[in-house]
């Protein structure tokens, strides 16, 4: 009804635009997903099931502040019917730019399909001073929140929430998925607290483990990074081995962070060094996220 | 005939802004209402969710419960009868459900903040629809990046007046006897403070602002709006922009990787193409990259539509614009995660196109048409460390122009000349690579001029080449601010034979603000 009507109004091309835009998608086809990291990508299939097709736009060995906003992304984002953001401004290097060039608008800021997960939790480390002399700053909140499984459990149903209202059909799997994925952390939780209990703390290269640590009470022991986004420098390095020489701890360093830093510690204050992804596999599941989890936390546990 | 139907399509365009394709699509999947449930309308819909989802679990729960009751009940009347209400009542709920959820799909809240300390509590079933982000409230994002630099070389610092005077291709510094584009003094200079504001202007559309000031001078360097909701995979944008042909040419000079622009866009360009107009780009949906784009563009650009008037000299004709057009495709295979790779081509047509040129004794004018067209190639390795070490980007252009004049002034009289045909053509490759983190190294071959020739009543003049060698290193300390040392050899062909030079540049360049991210 409201097609003819456009048709008399607009003419022939104009129908021809409007039918072709609004062409329904075939019923049985997978919702196309846009994960912008492998941890949201991991979230969005654990969820989605057989109803999405997930696709990650930042490899899982890079740091998701710095990436270039390629063409191929924006192949990806142009046939996105939802994009899941990590958000709090992790992205904001590239993904603004991507979303700008994409030509998609459903899935800009919004709108019903774009889902960010920052802003389906609490974050820590809120309302620090937008100050770049402090280097890389996030005034609005850690964004390393996936390396938080309580958290991950929380985003993974409002994602259900969100899948579920633009695929009523599928409701029921989607929430089910998420609470299943849910248990599945707090069944694992007593065990991370149990083997990291007693242990001294630990050194990391970047702010990104900090919500395992504050989850597990572990001790933030330095950075070494001397500000966040900003190479550790050999005074910095120095002062770290003054101040802790003696008492007990281990090195944690993602994978696409330098080792020079972190091993000149690791010799200097004869702890060990672990070097872990932050990220997993780009096709991870929700056993591969928990399995991820296990490895920081041995990390950790492993300075006692 | 180009002008009606741009103005028809923007008609339609505008006609089809109507909102809420996609919402029409979700309310038609929404199963039609059935009769309201008995439940208090005054609840919250999370909260009314939650109770339907417990309901209809334990329907399930007793249906399944009572299917797998032994062989000898099941089959009764009463039996069928109590599990059809029950499975009545389930797709009762489920309906009810998906409605809500559409309903909440539909009036998902904007920039939130969540209340929750510890960040454990129940989720919103629906998950929050707002984005966490430091953007400033409804001020536009502002960014200033001044672009100093320390300049010598020796020829007296007339090394970009050799530059501009390359021979065959008649710029604007050669005409004029310098300081065109990109002229500096020897010594320090402030070659430009970039202010730059961006945000959503509406619904509809994002707007950017860039002003290029520069000594007394304030440019209007881009100020542009650009469609958000548009047609899938359309997008217009109108104003003043840098046009989409190259890879190079919608580059700010921040953005860069020498210090200063390549000599193709230099001599044929007057610098770049930056006009007043419309373009228009289509990105399909295609598992390859490839986007196409259109331009209407006003043309006053030095080098291909350059538009002097009546006011210059009589006999130049004064014409409505649009007097250019432009049309490009970018086409981009995945290379995967550690790499980036497109292809590009451009094409253009000026409708009218006005020199002025040094005569024998009084200025010549001339006047008729250009077409250039254009090759891009860019290939970008990430190689995954940190602060760009091991990076590689190579980066070439090839741009080749024909202008097709007559004479149709000498001094103030109106003559009939003869027809000149020009034929000119540009090429830089550059390689830039991260030698250590937050340090990279670049080398850049600029050529101008391979095909150089003037076509006049059967005759034809030929002219030299010209070449350009650049290299620099470049410390950014952050992403925001950055150190260059830059070394350029020059050989060029003039008028008076050939003329050559050597340049050093030091420069220092800073991103103070909400700066934008940029796009490839």
């Amino acid at each position: 009804m409201q097609n003819a009507k456009c048709t008399m109004r607009m003419g022939l091309l104009a129908t021809a635009m409007v039918v072709f835009a609004a062409a329904p998608p075939a019923a049985a086809a997978p919702l196309n997903v846009v994960a912008t990291t492998s941890s949201m990508g991991m979230l969005a299939r654990v969820v989605g099931g057989d109803a999405v097709r997930v696709t990650v736009l930042a490899p899982p060995d890079r740091d998701a502040h710095y990436l270039l906003a390629k063409p191929s992304m924006l192949v990806a984002l142009r046939r996105a019917d939802l994009l899941v953001a990590v958000g709090a401004d992790l992205e904001v290097g590239w993904l603004p730019a991507a979303l700008q060039s994409a030509n998609n608008p459903r899935i800009l800021p919004g709108q019903p399909g774009y889902f960010e997960g920052a802003a389906q939790v609490d974050l820590i480390e809120k309302g620090e001073a937008a100050d770049r002399a402090r280097g890389d700053v996030h005034p609005m909140g850690n964004p390393h929140y996936y390396m938080d499984p309580p958290r991950m459990a929380r985003v993974a149903s409002a994602l259900a929430g969100r899948l579920a209202a633009m695929t009523p059909a599928a409701a029921s799997g989607f929430s089910a998925r998420a609470e299943a994925f849910g248990r599945a952390v707090a069944e694992r939780l007593p065990e991370w607290r149990r083997q990291v209990a007693g242990a001294p703390g630990a050194i990391f290269f970047h702010k990104d483990a900090n919500y395992l640590a504050q989850l597990l009470d572990v001790k933030i022991l330095a950075y070494v990074e001397p500000v966040p986004g900003i190479p550790p420098s050999a005074s910095h390095l120095r002062d770290l081995v003054a101040r802790l020489k003696g008492t007990r701890g281990v090195i944690i360093h993602a994978t696409f962070q330098p080792d020079e830093g972190p091993q000149f510690l690791a010799k200097s204050l004869g702890w060990k060094v672990a070097r872990l992804p932050l990220e997993v596999a780009v096709d991870a599941d929700a056993a591969a996220y928990l399995t991820h989890i296990d490895q920081w936390v041995a990390a950790i546990a492993s300075g006692k | 005939m180009t002008a009606t139907s741009l103005f028809l399509f923007t008609a339609i365009a505008f006609a089809a802004l109507s909102p809420g394709l996609d919402a029409r699509a979700l309310q038609e999947q929404a199963p039609p209402p059935v009769a309201p449930l008995a439940t208090p309308r005054s609840e919250p819909r999370s909260d009314r969710v939650a109770r339907l989802e417990g309901e209809r679990r334990e329907l399930l729960a007793e249906v399944a419960a009572l299917r797998s009751q032994p062989v000898g009940q099941a089959g009764t009347a009463a039996f069928e009868a109590r599990i059809a209400e029950l499975e009545r009542r389930i797709r009762e709920l489920e309906s009810e459900l998906a409605k809500l959820r559409a309903d909440a799909l539909r009036s998902l809240p904007g920039t939130q903040t969540p209340a929750d300390p510890t960040g454990l509590q129940p989720a919103d079933p629906f998950g929050q629809g707002g984005q966490v982000t430091a953007g400033n409230a409804f001020n536009p994002s502002i960014s200033v990046i001044p672009d100093g630099v320390y300049y010598n070389d020796d020829r007296g610092g007339g090394a970009t007046d050799i530059i501009g005077g390359a021979a065959g291709f008649d710029t604007h510094a050669a005409e004029t006897g310098g300081h065109g584009h990109g002229s500096v003094e020897r010594g320090f200079n402030l070659r430009e403070l970039e202010v730059s504001f961006s945000g959503s202007v509406d619904p509809y559309f994002d707007a950017w602002a860039v002003l290029a000031v520069s000594g007394a001078e304030i440019e209007a360097e881009e100020a542009f709006v650009q469609t958000r909701q548009f047609i899938p995979g359309l997008q217009v944008k109108f104003g003043k922009f840098f046009s989409g042909i190259g890879y190079m040419n919608r580059q700010h000079p921040h953005q860069w990787d020498f210090v200063d622009q390549a000599v193709p866009y230099e001599l044929l360009f007057g610098g770049a193409l930056n006009e007043v107009g419309v373009q228009v780009n289509w990105l399909p949906s295609l598992p390859i990259y490839t986007l196409v784009g259109f331009e209407a563009l006003q043309g006053e650009n030095e080098g291909v539509a350059q538009h002097l008037g009546p006011d210059t000299a009589a006999s130049f004709a004064d014409r409505a614009g649009p007097r250019l057009f432009t049309g490009f495709v970018k086409v981009s295979p995945d290379v995967g995660y550690s790499g980036a790779l497109q292809f590009g081509a451009s094409l253009g047509h000026s409708r009218l196109h006005q020199e002025q040129h040094d005569g024998d004794a009084e200025p010549e004018a001339l006047e008729g048409t250009t077409t250039f067209f254009g090759l891009d190639a860019v290939y970008r390795y990430d190689s995954g460390k940190q602060w760009g070490a091991g990076d590689v980007t190579l980066q070439s252009e090839y741009f080749r122009r024909a202008r097709s004049l007559d004479v149709v002034g000498l001094g103030s009289q109106p003559v009939a000349g003869p027809p000149r045909d020009f034929a000119q053509d540009g090429l830089y490759a550059q390689a830039v690579y991260g030698f250590a983190p937050r340090w990279t190294a670049g080398f850049r071959l600029d050529l101008a001029g391979l095909v150089n020739r003037v076509d006049e009543a059967g005759a034809t003049t030929t002219y030299d080449s010209s070449r350009r060698y650049t290299a620099n290193v470049t410390f950014n300390p952050t992403e925001f601010s950055r150190f260059r040392f830059q070394y350029a050899r020059g050989d060029f062909a003039a008028a008076s034979g050939r003329e050559a030079y050597n340049q050093v540049w030091v420069q220092f360049q800073m991103s103070l603000g909400a700066h934008g991210a940029h796009k490839f």
